[in-house]
C-alpha cells in the first residue's frame, strides 16, 4: 500500500501543491470596482507605466516643465529671502500650450489605440457599459492633467506661506488666490482634457486625434484673435469672438477671477465661464455619443 | 426549418442557453430569424457558414446587441435585463484581433480578470495559472505586440477564461492557426470542457472543429437554426441502414420494397429506410428470398455536413426573405 512507503513526520507534512488552472468560489466585486481597475489602469498608461521607455518621455517631460516655474519661483523667493507677489496669472499664460499638449498627447493615447487594435470588443463584454468606460477614460485625463494645472500651483501657494514671516496670516490674507488657484487648475484640467476626448473619440489614428486637437486649439486660437482684436477689422460685436478662442478661453476665466489682467476680458468675464462649460458639457455629449455609436 | 431531434434529458434550470424566437435585424437585413434552442451543458458547436448570424448571436447572448423580438437567457440571466450580471459568469473570446499590441500579457489576463470583478490579488495569481494553462506560463512577461497568431489565440482564451466563467462564448477560435496550433487550440477547448468542465459555446464554420470537441452542435443557416441536438444523436438518428451486397443489390431492394421498406439502390448497395430494430429481420429474410449474399450491413452514420445539406434553405429562398447570404460553400 502507498501509505506503508511514506512514513513518520514527513507523512504529515506531504502536500501536492497544484499550480494549474483552478476553480474560483471567491468573493466577486462589483461595478465600483470594475469602474477604479478602468481608471487607475488608464492613469498608469496615460504616463507610460508599464510601458515602454518612449512612453515615458513625453508626458513626464511636461510634467517636468509644469513644474518648473513653480520651483523656480520659490527658489528664487528662498534666495531672495521675501515673497514675491502673486505670480499665477503669468505662469498660467506661459504654460497653457503644455497643458493643450498634454492634453492632446495622452487622450490620443487612452481612447485611440483601444479602438483601433479593438480591445473595446473585450472590454465591453466585460460586466461595464460603455459609459463606464468612457467615464473611467476622462476622469483618468483630467486626474493627469491636474497634476499640471493644480498641483504645481497649489505647492507654490503653500511653499510662499511657509516662506512668509507668519504661515497663517499669509494663508488667511492670500484665501483668495487658493481659491482661484484651485478653480482655474480644475477648470482648465477639465476644459483641455475633455476637449481632446471629443476629437480623440473621432478617429482611431493617434496622430491625427492629436494634430487635430492642436490644430483646433490653434486655429481657433487665431481666429478668435483676429475677428476680436484686430484694429483694421472692427465691427459692432466684434469682441464676442473672443468666445471662440479656445486656447485662451479658460485663461480669460482665470483673469477675471484672479483681477489682475482686465485687458485681457473683452467681454464680462462670466461669460467666458459660461462659454467654458459649455464647451466642457458639449465635449462630454460628443464623446458619449460617439461611444454610443462606436462598433465594437 | 427547424430540426428538434432529441430533446435533452435536463432540467430548465440546468440550461446553458435557452432562447424563444429571438430574432435581429440590421436595417432591411435579417440576421437572426426566431431563433429558439437550448444548450445543455459541455461544449456547443455553433456551426454555419459566414453569414449565417452566428456573431450576432454571441453578441445577444453577451448582451452587446438588443434583440429586435424573443427573448434568450444565458447562465440564468437574462440578456435584455441583465446584461451585466451575465458577463460577470461568461468569457467571450471574439473572431478578431483584440488584444493591445503593447501591453504585458500577464498584465492583460490581469486586468480583464480585474474588470470580470476579480480582486486584484486573486486577479494576479490567476492571471499566472491561466497562461500557464493555455501553455504560455514562459512568455507572460512578454509584450502582446511580439506575439505569434497562437500565441495571441492563447491570450484571447486566457483572458475569456481567467474569471472562471460558467460559460465561454469562443467565436471562430481556430481562426489563422495552422494546423499544429488548430490542434493544439483545440485539444485546450476539450480540456476545459472536459476536465475543468467550463460549457463551452464554440462558434465555427468548420464542421470538422466541431466534429472533434463539441457534444452538441446547434446549425445556423441565414440567421435560422436549422439543426440542433447532441451531436450523437444527430449524427445517428438516420432513418436508414446502409446494405452492401456480393452482386446486383436489385433483387434484395425489390425484395424489401415487396415488405413496405422505402429503398434507395444503387448497384451493390442499398439504403433502407429505418424505422425500427425490425428492418434488421426483413433484411435477413429479404436476402434469403432473393438469395442475395449480404457483404455488410450497418446503421448510416452521418456527418455534419449531411445534417447541414438536409436541412438547409434554398440559397434563393433565403435571400428572397431578405436574408443574409448563407454561403454553403464557405463552410468547410
Amino acid at each position: 500500500m502507498i501509505e506503508n512507503t511514506v512514513t513518520g513526520a514527513a507523512s504529515t507534512n506531504a502536500r501536492i501543491i497544484d499550480r494549474g488552472y483552478q476553480h474560483y468560489d471567491g468573493e466577486r466585486l462589483g461595478l465600483a470596482h470594475s469602474e477604479w481597475v478602468m481608471l487607475w489602469a488608464a492613469l498608469k498608461r496615460g504616463v507610460g507605466l508599464r510601458r515602454s521607455f518612449r512612453h515615458k518621455i513625453m508626458p513626464w517631460l511636461l510634467i517636468a516643465v509644469a513644474f518648473l516655474p513653480p520651483v523656480v519661483i520659490l527658489g528664487i523667493q528662498v534666495i531672495l529671502g521675501r515673497v514675491l507677489p502673486s505670480p499665477y496669472t503669468r505662469v498660467y499664460t506661459r504654460l497653457v500650450f503644455v497643458f493643450v499638449l498634454f492634453a492632446g498627447l495622452v487622450a490620443s493615447d487612452l481612447l485611440c489605440a483601444d479602438r483601433r487594435e479593438r480591445v473595446i470588443s473585450l472590454y465591453f463584454s466585460a460586466p461595464i457599459t460603455r459609459l463606464h468606460y468612457v467615464i473611467s477614460q476622462v476622469i483618468s485625463l483630467v486626474t493627469l492633467l491636474l497634476l499640471l494645472t493644480l498641483v504645481p500651483y497649489v505647492m507654490l501657494f503653500f511653499g510662499q506661506a511657509l516662506l512668509a514671516p507668519e504661515f497663517g496670516t499669509f494663508v488667511s490674507d492670500n484665501l483668495s488666490d487658493l481659491r482661484n488657484v484651485l478653480i482655474t487648475g480644475v477648470l482648465l484640467a477639465f476644459f483641455f482634457g475633455t476637449l481632446a476626448m471629443a476629437v480623440a473619440s473621432f478617429t482611431d489614428r493617434r496622430a491625427y486625434a492629436t494634430g487635430g486637437f492642436l490644430g483646433l486649439v490653434l486655429v481657433s486660437s487665431i481666429a478668435g484673435g483676429i475677428l476680436s482684436g484686430s484694429e483694421r477689422i472692427q465691427f459692432n460685436g466684434h469682441e464676442w469672438f473672443s468666445l471662440i478662442d479656445l486656447m485662451s478661453l479658460p485663461l480669460r476665466v482665470m483673469s477675471w477671477l484672479f483681477g489682475d489682467e482686465p485687458r485681457a476680458l473683452l467681454v464680462d468675464g462670466a461669460n467666458y465661464l459660461w462659454a467654458s462649460l459649455a464647451v466642457i458639457v458639449l465635449s462630454l455629449a460628443l464623446v458619449a455619443w460617439r461611444y454610443a455609436k462606436v462598433s465594437d | 426549418m427547424s430540426t428538434m431531434l432529441q430533446e435533452p434529458q435536463i432540467t430548465q434550470d440546468h440550461l446553458v442557453v435557452q432562447t424563444k424566437d429571438l430574432s435581429k435585424r440590421y436595417g432591411k437585413i435579417v440576421a437572426l430569424d426566431r431563433a429558439t434552442f437550448s444548450i445543455v451543458p459541455g461544449c456547443t458547436g455553433l456551426l454555419g457558414p459566414n453569414g449565417a448570424g452566428k456573431s450576432t448571436l454571441i453578441k445577444l447572448l453577451l448582451g452587446l446587441l438588443t434583440p429586435d423580438q424573443g427573448e434568450a437567457t444565458i447562465a440564468g440571466c437574462d440578456v435584455r435585463t441583465q446584461p451585466l450580471a451575465l458577463r460577470k459568469l461568461v468569457g467571450y473570446m471574439p473572431e478578431h484581433d483584440c488584444l493591445p499590441s503593447d501591453w504585458l500579457a500577464q498584465d492583460f489576463v490581469r486586468y480583464m480578470g480585474e474588470l470580470h470583478g476579480l480582486p486584484t490579488r486573486t486577479a494576479i495569481q490567476r492571471a499566472s495559472d491561466t497562461l500557464y494553462h493555455v501553455g504560455l506560463g514562459e512568455e507572460r512577461y512578454r509584450a502582446i505586440g511580439g506575439f505569434s497568431t497562437g500565441m495571441k489565440q492563447r491570450v484571447k482564451l486566457a483572458q475569456a477564461l481567467v474569471h472562471d466563467p460558467h460559460a465561454m462564448l469562443l467565436d471562430e477560435p481556430t481562426n489563422g492557426l495552422d494546423p499544429a496550433g488548430r490542434d493544439e487550440m483545440l485539444a485546450l477547448i476539450g480540456r476545459i470542457t472536459h476536465e475543468m468542465g467550463i460549457n463551452v459555446i464554440l462558434s465555427s464554420h468548420l464542421l470538422i472543429d466541431i466534429e472533434r470537441v463539441a457534444d452538441s452542435v446547434v446549425i445556423l443557416n441565414a440567421g435560422r437554426i436549422l439543426a440542433q441536438g447532441t451531436l450523437r444523436d444527430l449524427m445517428q438518428a438516420t432513418p436508414a441502414v446502409t446494405v452492401r451486397t456480393r452482386t446486383s443489390a436489385a433483387p434484395l431492394a425489390e425484395a424489401l420494397r415487396k415488405r413496405g421498406y422505402a429503398v434507395e439502390a444503387e448497384r451493390d448497395e442499398l439504403q433502407v429506410e429505418y424505422r425500427s430494430e425490425e428492418v434488421y429481420d426483413a433484411i435477413r429474410d429479404a436476402a434469403v428470398e432473393a438469395k442475395a449474399a449480404v457483404v455488410y450491413l450497418k446503421r448510416r452514420v452521418l456527418s455534419l455536413e449531411d445534417i447541414y445539406l438536409a436541412g438547409e434553405s434554398t440559397p434563393a429562398q433565403a435571400q428572397q426573405d431578405g436574408h443574409l447570404s448563407g454561403r454553403p460553400e464557405g463552410m468547410l
